[in-house]
């Protein structure tokens, strides 16, 4: 979802041009990743984590706060060699299955030769509908329309002026009503989503996977495995992004952009969770050097469950 | 004369035991709640409850399938049981201004509107798998006992759920649930959605007509 991708030919032997191209695209990446966050979903007895990367699941009334720094190739001065992001989501529920997002955030960069810069990146809102629910089995699906803003950002830090409009499905997925013992506590989440880019911004195919292990779930749903406190609340955690141009020059390599993720969310319960994860770029163009994204996900629906901020803002009729 | 002494005797020991045996009678028949609503033959230790009658401690309700009761407690806390359920209450202990409680759900399910209180107190309902209480100062939630699990959804308020076993323990906040297996620690909470609620308001519901 956050895959600005562009046209780039080989970034050694290529034109001016493309070699521009080349090197913004880390930096496209790196815009990608806050965006990425993820909120807390459920199905039956599963809780999804929060994921760093690749989008949330389903609709939820959370706050989350990722940052991530990634280092960049910097071939000359004024080149970035690191960008750093500070973001923030706030996910609002509008009825118990349709949820909005916004979010925002800051850019820095270290430059080759120069000062570091500041700014914006472009601000983004996603709709989110949870199209189906299977608690038995540890299912959800969901879709979202995400729009990025153009030009909403700070074009010094790699904001593009142009948009982008992403339809999308996201699903979760538990393994815990298979006959499979200690496998129990496996899940896997996914995404897939078209990007349309507005004006001479490239279409992208992009999807993602995540294969988690939950030991809330193992000591919860399978056996009392005995081991300390601390690790009882962790799920490790793997993703993976891939994005991909659909549209591409005469001559043009490819553009594939692979990133995978391995990390660990901690949650008790309590209504917060954490989430660090190592950024592998895999391909030349996705980026130079290992980086790290850390999460902060508030859960506004536990800590806040009565007021409107915790619940959503059209209820069913209720009972009483 | 001594023929008559002796009867006396006797007599006067008759009544100081019947007199011994009523009082302690009536410190043992400590009341906890009033019936409020009815529906199919609930009986307490074999006795067909009525509307109106009381409920004491040490008491043990069993609702049958396709029953239900109510109960308004000392307190003014409202405890609905649903069909097919078995509850006791072990300790309903109300020393204005604290309030000490204690309820075992053998099986089925209840639901516990609690009345506010400002001090520190206790609520509890216990099960095989864990026990869950009160952690505010008033609350409207459900709980369910399975053979091997317990379920607890709360409507309002804050409840804990800890495990008989491990004593791990999630807290539970409004619209928000939870399971527990027994021997394992509580599942993570999640959000309920309102037609989950609605199946337990449903099923703790009374159909006794005088109760609406």
């Amino acid at each position: 979802m956050k895959n600005r991708s562009t046209r780039h030919r080989n970034r050694r032997r290529g034109p001016p041009h493309y070699c521009w191209i080349a090197s913004v695209l880390p930096f496209a990446l790196a815009g990608l990743i806050p965006i990425a966050s993820n909120a807390y979903t459920a199905a039956g007895d599963r809780n999804f984590p929060a994921q760093l990367i690749l989008p949330q699941i389903g609709p939820t009334d959370a706050l989350w706060l990722p940052i991530s720094t990634l280092p960049m190739e910097a071939l000359k001065p004024f080149d970035p060699t690191r960008q750093t992001n500070f973001g923030g989501t706030y996910s609002k529920l509008i009825t118990e299955d349709l949820g909005i997002e916004l979010e925002d955030g800051l850019i820095h960069r270290d430059r080759l030769g120069a000062s570091s810069v500041t700014g914006a990146q472009n601000f983004r809102a996603t709709l989110q509908y949870e199209a189906m629910l299977d608690p038995p089995h540890e299912f959800l699906l969901s879709v979202l329309l995400e729009h990025e803003f153009g030009g909403t950002g700070d074009p010094a830090v790699g904001s593009e002026k142009h948009g982008a409009t992403t339809p999308g499905v996201t699903f979760g997925k538990g393994l815990g009503d298979l006959p499979i013992g200690y496998w129990r506590p496996l899940a896997i989440t996914g995404f897939a989503g078209y990007e349309f880019g507005e004006g001479p911004r490239t279409n992208t195919f992009q999807a993602g996977i995540s294969i988690q292990y939950s030991i809330p779930y193992l000591v919860s749903k399978v056996s009392n495995v005995n081991m300390p406190s601390l690790l009882r609340g962790m799920t490790p955690i793997t993703e993976v992004f891939f994005a991909n141009p659909v549209e591409r020059a005469p001559g043009q390599g490819t553009n594939t952009t692979l990133v995978v993720a391995p990390g660990v969310s901690y949650s008790i319960g309590r209504g917060w969770e954490l989430g660090i994860e190592a950024m592998i770029p895999t391909t030349r163009a996705t980026g130079h050097g290992i980086g790290v994204i850390a999460q902060l996900l508030v859960q506004l629906d536990y800590l806040l469950p009565e007021s409107v901020i915790g619940r959503p803002i059209f209820v069913p009729t209720e009972l009483r | 004369m001594p023929r008559f002494e002796n009867t006396n005797r006797k007599l006067g020991v008759l009544f100081a035991t019947l007199g011994l045996m009523l009082w302690a009678d009536t410190a043992a028949a400590t009341p906890a709640g009033t019936v409020v609503a009815v529906s199919g033959s609930c009986t307490d230790h074999g006795r067909v409850l009525d509307r109106g009658d009381a409920v004491q401690v040490g008491d043990t309700i069993d609702v049958p399938t396709g029953g239900n009761l109510k109960l308004q407690m000392t307190d003014r806390s409202v405890i609905s049981v649903a069909p097919d359920s078995s509850m006791t209450v072990v300790g309903y202990s109300i020393d204005a201004p604290s309030r000490n409680v204690r309820l075992s759900l053998t099986r089925g399910a209840l639901r516990a509107q609690i009345s506010s209180i400002r001090d520190p107190s206790t609520f509890e309902v216990a099960t095989a798998s864990g026990t869950a209480s009160v952690a505010s100062a008033s609350a409207d939630w459900f709980i369910k006992a399975q053979p091997d699990a317990a379920q607890v959804a709360v409507l309002v308020g804050t409840i804990d759920l800890r495990s008989a076993v491990t004593g791990d323990s999630v807290s539970i906040p409004a619209r928000w649930g939870t399971r527990l297996e027994t021997g394992l620690d509580p599942v993570l909470p999640r959000i309920w959605a309102q037609r989950e609620f609605n199946a337990v308001i449903r099923l703790t519901g009374t159909n006794d007509p005088a109760a609406l």
